[in-house]
C-alpha cells in the first residue's frame, strides 16, 4: 500500500483466453549478475476479468556471461494483447541469444523487425481476411524494451536498452533515478504510437553504465506513470526495497504495491551486478 | 515535484433544468442514481472520474462540484424552473473548467480532457447570445481544457441545435421519433454511465479517446437532420 489503497476484492478469473496467470516471477543469479523480474495484473482488469497483457522474458548467455532480457506491454485495446507481449519478449530474447552465440555484436533494428515478424506468423494462423501483418497489428500489437547487460571484470556491467514504445528503463542508484531514455517533446508524442509490429525508422539503443551499487530496472508504462520522475512515495519506496536485490517474491510485492488510479498491469525486470567475489 | 497522483476525468453532467422538463425530471433523477449505482460497481474507474452536476435554467445551479461519487451517499436531485438559457450553462463552465483543472493539478493530478453530457429538452431561448461563451469553451486556443461535449436532445429538441452543442457529431443523441421521452432519458443514463467507465478504462489504457456508447433507439442527430 502506497497513500490510498484501491478498493479490496478477489480478482475475477481472465476471461477468453488460454492459461494466463495472474502474476509471474523470476528470480536467479550468475556469478556476475542478479536478476529479478515479476509482471502483475493490474488492478483493473482483475476486477473486470481480463488477462494480464504485459510480459518479460530473462536469459543467462553462458559462453558470455551476458543477461539477455525484454518486457512488454500488449496494446489493451487489441484482443491477443497478452500473447503479443510474450511473443515479442520470446523473439526479442532468442534472436539476441542466438547474436551472441555467433559472436556478433546486437543487430537492434533487426532484432526489432523479428520481434514483429513473430507476431505476423502468428497472426498468420488467426481467423481474418487481411493481410497478415495487418491481422498482427489489429490482434497483437506491443510495446516492447530490450536489453543487453555486460558484466565487467570490475563487478559493474554496461547495458545496451532498446526499445519500441513506451515502456522504458532506469538505472537507480540509492535513491537517485536516472533515465535511460530521455523523452524529448517528439519522443514523447511519437513513442505514445508506436507498438510493434510497427518499427520505428530510427533505432538504436542506449549505452548506459552499471557500476556496483547500482541496478538496470525494465519497466512497462504501469509502473513508469506511478514512479513519474522518482521523487514520489512509489520511487522512495522501490529505492528503499531495489538497493540490494530482495528475495524475489518480496520483489514482486513491492510491485503488486495498492495506490489508488494505477491499476495498469505492471511488470519489472532488474539487473544488478554483484560487484566481484 | 508534487507527488504523482496518476490520472482523473472531470465529468460535467449539465441539465436542463427549464419549466418544460417538469413531466420527466423524476425519471432524469432516477438515471443519475443508475449511474452512481453502476460507478460503485466500476471502482476502479470511479476513482479516476471527478463528477460534477450543473442545473441550469436563467441560471445555473451547482449541484455536485469534483464529487469522488465513492464518497457520496446520493446523488443530488434535479428541480425545474423558468427558462432555458444555453448562455448561463456555457458561460459557468468557461469559468469553471480552467479552475477544477487547476486544483485538481495543485493535488497532484494529471487531468484528462474534461466530458460535458449536456442534457436539454428544449430550445436556447438565448439564441444567439449563447453562442459567444460556446465558441470560447470549445476553442483550444482560449480554453486550454476546452471539453469534449456531448450533447442530448430529448422531446422538443431540434437536431440541428444538438448537433451544434456536441463538439463532435458523434457525441450528437436525440430521441428517435415516436419513443417514449422517459425510456429515451433512461437509455441516455445508461449511455451515459456506460461511456463515462468506458472513458475512464481508455484513460488508464493512456487513450484519451472519449468512447461513447449508443442507445438502441436513439438514433445519431445526424441520421434524422
Amino acid at each position: 500500500m502506497i497513500g490510498t489503497p484501491v478498493a479490496v476484492f478477489e480478482p475475477r478469473p481472465p476471461h477468453r483466453t488460454g492459461y494466463r496467470p495472474d502474476t509471474a516471477v523470476d528470480g536467479w543469479s550468475s556469478a556476475e549478475l542478479t536478476v529479478r523480474g515479476a509482471s502483475v495484473r493490474g488492478y483493473q482488469h482483475r476486477h473486470d476479468g481480463s488477462p494480464r497483457q504485459d510480459d518479460f522474458a530473462v536469459s543467462w548467455h553462458a559462453a558470455s556471461g551476458a543477461v539477455v532480457a525484454a518486457v512488454a506491454d500488449g496494446v489493451s485495446s487489441v484482443e491477443l494483447a497478452h500473447l503479443g507481449a510474450t511473443l515479442a519478449c520470446r523473439s526479442a530474447t532468442d534472436q539476441l541469444l542466438r547474436r551472441l552465440d555467433e559472436g556478433a555484436e546486437p543487430d537492434w533494428p533487426e532484432l526489432m523487425r523479428c520481434a514483429s515478424w513473430a507476431l505476423v506468423e502468428f497472426a498468420r494462423a488467426q481467423p481474418g481476411d487481411d493481410e497478415p501483418a495487418a491481422r498482427a497489428g489489429r490482434l497483437l500489437s506491443t510495446t516492447v524494451v530490450v536489453t543487453l547487460v555486460r558484466p565487467r571484470p570490475d563487478g559493474s556491467a554496461v547495458a545496451s536498452v532498446c526499445r519500441v514504445g513506451d515502456s522504458t528503463a532506469w538505472v537507480l542508484a540509492g535513491d537517485r533515478w536516472a533515465p535511460v531514455f530521455q523523452a524529448t517533446e517528439t519522443d514523447t508524442a511519437e513513442v505514445a504510437t508506436v507498438a510493434l509490429p510497427h518499427v520505428p525508422h530510427e533505432l538504436r539503443a542506449e549505452v548506459v553504465e552499471l557500476p556496483v551499487g547500482s541496478v538496470l530496472l525494465l519497466g512497462t508504462d504501469g509502473v513508469g506513470t506511478a514512479l513519474g520522475d522518482g521523487s514520489g512515495s512509489v520511487g522512495d519506496a522501490f529505492a528503499a526495497t531495489l538497493a540490494t536485490a530482495p528475495p524475489p517474491l518480496e520483489f514482486t510485492r513491492l510491485l503488486d504495491f495498492s495506490r489508488e488510479t494505477f491499476d495498469d498491469d505492471r511488470t519489472l525486470l532488474a539487473v544488478w551486478p554483484r560487484g566481484g567475489r | 515535484m508534487a507527488e504523482n497522483l496518476g490520472n482523473v476525468l472531470p465529468v460535467y453532467v449539465v441539465a436542463d433544468e427549464s419549466a418544460s422538463m417538469g413531466p420527466v425530471v423524476g425519471e432524469l433523477n432516477s438515471g443519475l442514481a443508475e449511474l452512481h449505482q453502476a460507478l460503485l460497481r466500476e471502482p476502479m474507474a470511479a476513482a479516476k472520474v471527478r463528477f460534477t452536476i450543473l442545473g441550469f435554467a436563467d441560471d445555473v445551479q451547482v449541484r455536485l462540484s469534483l464529487a469522488d461519487l465513492r464518497t457520496e451517499s446520493a446523488l443530488p436531485v434535479l428541480t425545474t424552473r423558468s427558462t432555458t438559457s444555453y448562455g448561463a450553462a456555457f458561460g459557468e463552465l468557461l469559468h469553471r473548467i480552467p479552475a477544477d483543472i487547476d486544483a485538481l493539478k495543485s493535488q497532484g493530478y494529471s487531468v484528462y480532457r474534461p466530458a460535458v453530457f449536456f442534457l436539454t429538452d428544449g430550445q436556447p431561448t438565448d439564441e444567439p447570445a449563447w453562442r459567444d461563451p460556446y465558441e470560447r469553451l470549445v476553442d483550444k486556443e482560449i480554453t486550454h481544457a476546452a471539453p469534449n461535449i456531448i450533447a442530448c436532445g430529448i422531446g422538443a429538441a431540434r437536431a440541428r441545435t444538438i448537433l451544434e452543442v456536441a463538439t463532435r457529431p458523434e457525441f450528437a443523441f436525440i430521441g428517435a421519433p415516436g419513443v417514449e421521452l422517459g425510456l429515451a432519458i433512461a437509455e441516455f443514463s445508461v449511455a451515459l454511465t456506460k461511456s463515462i467507465v468506458a472513458s475512464a478504462r481508455a484513460a488508464a489504457a493512456d487513450r484519451t479517446e472519449l468512447v461513447v456508447e449508443r442507445p438502441n433507439s436513439f438514433v445519431m442527430a445526424v441520421d434524422v437532420v
